[in-house]
């Protein structure tokens, strides 16, 4: 047999076989994937953009009148401290997420206390406003928001 | 967007074998095969989104060249544990098919599947795309980034020898 028949006849072998399928197991992930992904880019259209709009500000408008309501003492005297800060550069829905900071507003001494194990501690109130500001890509407007929380901490006193 | 994922299901399910065949090139089992396959489709459409695609199944090529470049990193990632050679050990090692069960009763066909994995990658890559992938020699040179006259010999030479191995098989055989 000449070399150029025996490369068609392994040429014609090799087409005999075929490639086995997907496990089933793979191909519903697979199918899985295409609906969650087709579903997101649902999401993610042009035409849904004006509602995310709406929710976004209804919510970031109801975190800004809680701050009202909750917080009266917002500039309080006891001075505001910056206790953390980061910026991140990642982006969802058409939103871009500028920074991040915890600001102290108030640090109250509630005096010392002797716990259920007879040890002493000094409670401590704090009031942190959580802040977040994220620019809406498409309009350019920077929205804050703002969530306010107590933290109370218990230090262990040993010195008097 | 329902229309959209039928589309890619129909698709995958054209073209899902075939690619899953050159991925085991790179992965230990089926299992790693298909992951990888996935990963590469995911990749796939999240490009097909993008301005001036219309979010349709990519060509093939360009989902060869992925699955590719993706083995390419999940091996570098092997080799920090295991030398190569262990791996291509390990790639002989399956005990599942490659290729259509049915063909297995004839011994020469079987042969001949064994003799496809045994390939070295560089060969066997170029008979997978031209074979099963359909791909002509211009679209796999540029898959792997060779002229379409290496790609050519390539595939010429791994012909040459799987007939020799088959014929070495028979010589035995008739022995």
């Amino acid at each position: 047999m000449h070399k150029s028949e025996a490369l068609t006849d392994i040429e014609k072998s090799l087409q005999k076989l075929m490639p086995v399928s997907l496990s089933e197991e793979a191909q519903c992930e697979m199918h899985e994937m295409f609906d969650r992904l087709a579903a997101g880019s649902d999401r993610t259209a042009p035409m849904k953009s004006s509602i995310r709009h709406v929710t976004i500000w209804s919510a970031a408008a109801a975190i800004v009148a809680a701050c009202f309501v909750f917080l009266p003492k917002l500039a309080s005297d006891e001075g505001a401290l910056r206790i953390n800060e980061n910026f991140s550069a990642s982006a969802s829905y058409g939103m871009e997420f500028l920074s991040e900071a915890d600001r102290v507003e108030i640090i109250q001494d509630k005096g010392l206390y002797v716990d259920t194990g007879g040890s002493a501690v000094r409670k401590v109130r704090v009031r942190v406003v959580e802040e977040r500001q994220i620019k809406d890509k498409e309009t350019g407007i920077i929205v804050m928001l703002t969530e306010p929380r107590e933290e109370t901490y218990m230090i262990p006193v040993s010195m008097f | 967007m329902e229309h959209l994922s039928k589309i890619w299901k129909d698709w995958l399910a054209e073209n899902g074998p075939r690619l899953l065949l050159f991925a085991r090139s790179w992965g230990k089992t089926r299992e790693d095969a298909e992951d990888l396959l996935q990963e590469a489709v995911l990749k796939m459409w999240h490009y097909q989104q993008n301005d001036g695609r219309n979010g349709l199944p990519p060509d093939l090529p360009l989902v060869f060249s992925t699955i590719r470049f993706g083995g390419l990193m999940l091996h570098r990632t092997e080799k920090r544990r295991k030398k190569r050679e262990q791996s291509i050990i390990y790639l002989n090692d399956f005990q599942d098919v490659w290729l259509d069960p049915m063909m297995e009763e004839d011994e020469e066909a079987l042969l001949l599947r064994v003799a496809v994995q045994n390939l070295n990658d560089k060969l066997r890559e170029v008979v997978i795309m031209k074979t099963w992938g359909g791909l002509t020699f211009a679209q796999i040179s540029e898959t792997l980034a060779i002229s379409p006259n290496t790609a050519a010999s390539r595939y010429r030479y791994a012909l040459e020898k799987l007939a020799e191995e088959v014929k070495q098989v028979r010589r035995d055989r008739h022995a």
